[in-house]
């Protein structure tokens, strides 16, 4: 089990690092939580509800739903394994900004609130860790929601200012669009609240994606 | 510690220990952490973040204020301020390679503690900076829900019957965004 843990917290870590990120803290913390497995179509969570737990996506992908403006249910992302989800609820106790179902047989490691309040004040590596991986996960929902919001206001031609978040520069692709559509409201908030986050090219800014926001694995350099 | 340096280490331990989110964090810490995290004073009108200079340290400010703006399109455009208490360019400290993407300029004085991954490193278990991480985690929570809260409002401030091909209120959006964002609208 804890070679397990250890290659669970490798995989986190791979997919959320940040700089002194030890595995063996991070395991401590996945010890600290429970498994829970959902079958394929099971909800993990509804838009809505108070949220007093996060949740690590250690195997299978999941779906996550928002309502739009106009009261309907739309997809927002899929997020294939390993994933943090559903922390922004721990962090300022907001109510899930979406629903997430399972997609496929999932297995989880739940983070109970009451744990992670206890990590919030403790002096110890393993704590560290957690506010350390909350931290950097919050950091890549400001920059990948900033690029985002870059790229919505981009018109060809156009001199566009950079949004009040504070993030890394990047070369912003041109578009040609003149609208902003209910989808591209929906898909930056859903960024923002950390449902799509692909900073895999983070290291090599300048020339980050920003256009089709999907998940595509690690990023290319470890630091 | 060198003479005169005491003096510089409770000036600024002296407001640190005034913030809210130090009230539980005895004055010996705060002390340690100033020690390790160089205290740096910008006089007024002093740039200490140029937009587009490579990021890799974050301040925290003890006195004074800083603001934060940009310039697209040649117009000045301020994105907010910086005052005691408040933690300026803090992703900076959880990525690596980025750049500044907002010019920071000193109003009046001001002192700041110059926070650093080598800080992050350094000071890990100190009680100060535990009480500044959990800080950063709600101040980023905030910032993200209050763009998250301004792009729903904007949606929802366009009026619906504008909107019969959806281009209307595309374009109508994109006035309120960058009303709210910045840029020309």
């Amino acid at each position: 089990m804890r070679q397990d843990l250890a290659r669970e917290s490798r995989r986190i870590l791979k997919d959320h690092p940040y700089a002194g990120a030890r595995i063996a803290d991070l395991q401590q913390v996945l010890e600290q939580c429970t498994p829970r497995d959902l079958d394929a179509e099971g909800v993990l969570c509804r838009e809505g509800e108070s949220g007093e737990e996060a949740f690590f996506l250690l195997r299978g992908s999941v779906r996550v739903m928002k309502e739009g403006p106009g009261g309907k249910d739309q997809e927002l992302a899929q997020i294939q394994a390993p994933a943090l989800l559903g922390h922004m609820s721990l962090v300022d106790n907001s109510r899930r900004s979406a629903t997430c179902v399972a997609a496929s047989p999932c297995q989880f490691l739940v983070l109970d609130g009451g744990v992670y309040g206890t990590m919030l004040s403790e002096a110890s590596a393993r704590a560290t860790a957690l506010r350390r991986l909350f931290l950097s996960s919050l950091t890549r929902q400001l920059i990948s929601g900033n690029l985002r919001l870059q790229s919505l206001l981009v018109e060809s031609g156009e001199a566009v200012a950079s949004p009040p978040l504070s993030g890394p520069r990047h070369e912003e692709e041109r578009s040609d669009r003149d609208d902003i559509t209910e989808d591209d409201l929906l898909k930056t908030a859903g960024v923002l609240d950390g449902w799509q986050v692909d900073l895999h090219d983070l290291d090599d800014l300048g020339a980050v994606k920003t256009k089709g926001m999907v998940r595509r694995g690690a990023p290319k350099k470890r630091w | 510690m060198f003479p005169g340096l005491e003096a510089v280490v409770s000036e600024v331990v002296d407001p640190l220990a005034e913030l809210y989110m130090f009230r539980l964090v005895e004055r010996e810490h705060l002390r340690s952490l100033v020690q390790m995290a160089p205290t740096v004073t910008y006089a007024d009108g002093d740039t200490v973040y140029r937009e587009g200079a490579p990021a890799d340290t974050a301040l925290l400010v003890v006195t004074g204020k800083l603001v934060a703006s940009v310039v697209p399109g040649g117009k000045h455009w301020v994105l907010g301020d910086g005052r005691p208490g408040d933690i300026v360019g803090e992703t900076a400290l959880f990525t690596r390679g980025g750049h500044r993407n907002a010019t920071v300029v000193s109003e009046g004085t001001t002192v700041c503690v110059e926070l650093s991954r080598k800080t992050l490193k350094g000071a890990s278990r100190n009680p100060a900076l535990i009480a500044l991480e959990r800080h950063m985690l709600g101040a980023m929570a905030r910032r993200i829900r209050s763009t998250n809260t301004s792009l729903k409002k904007a949606w929802k401030e366009v009026d619906p019957a504008s909107d019969s091909s959806g281009e209307a209120s595309g374009s109508a959006f994109r006035r309120r965004f960058r009303a709210l964002f910045g840029g020309q609208g």
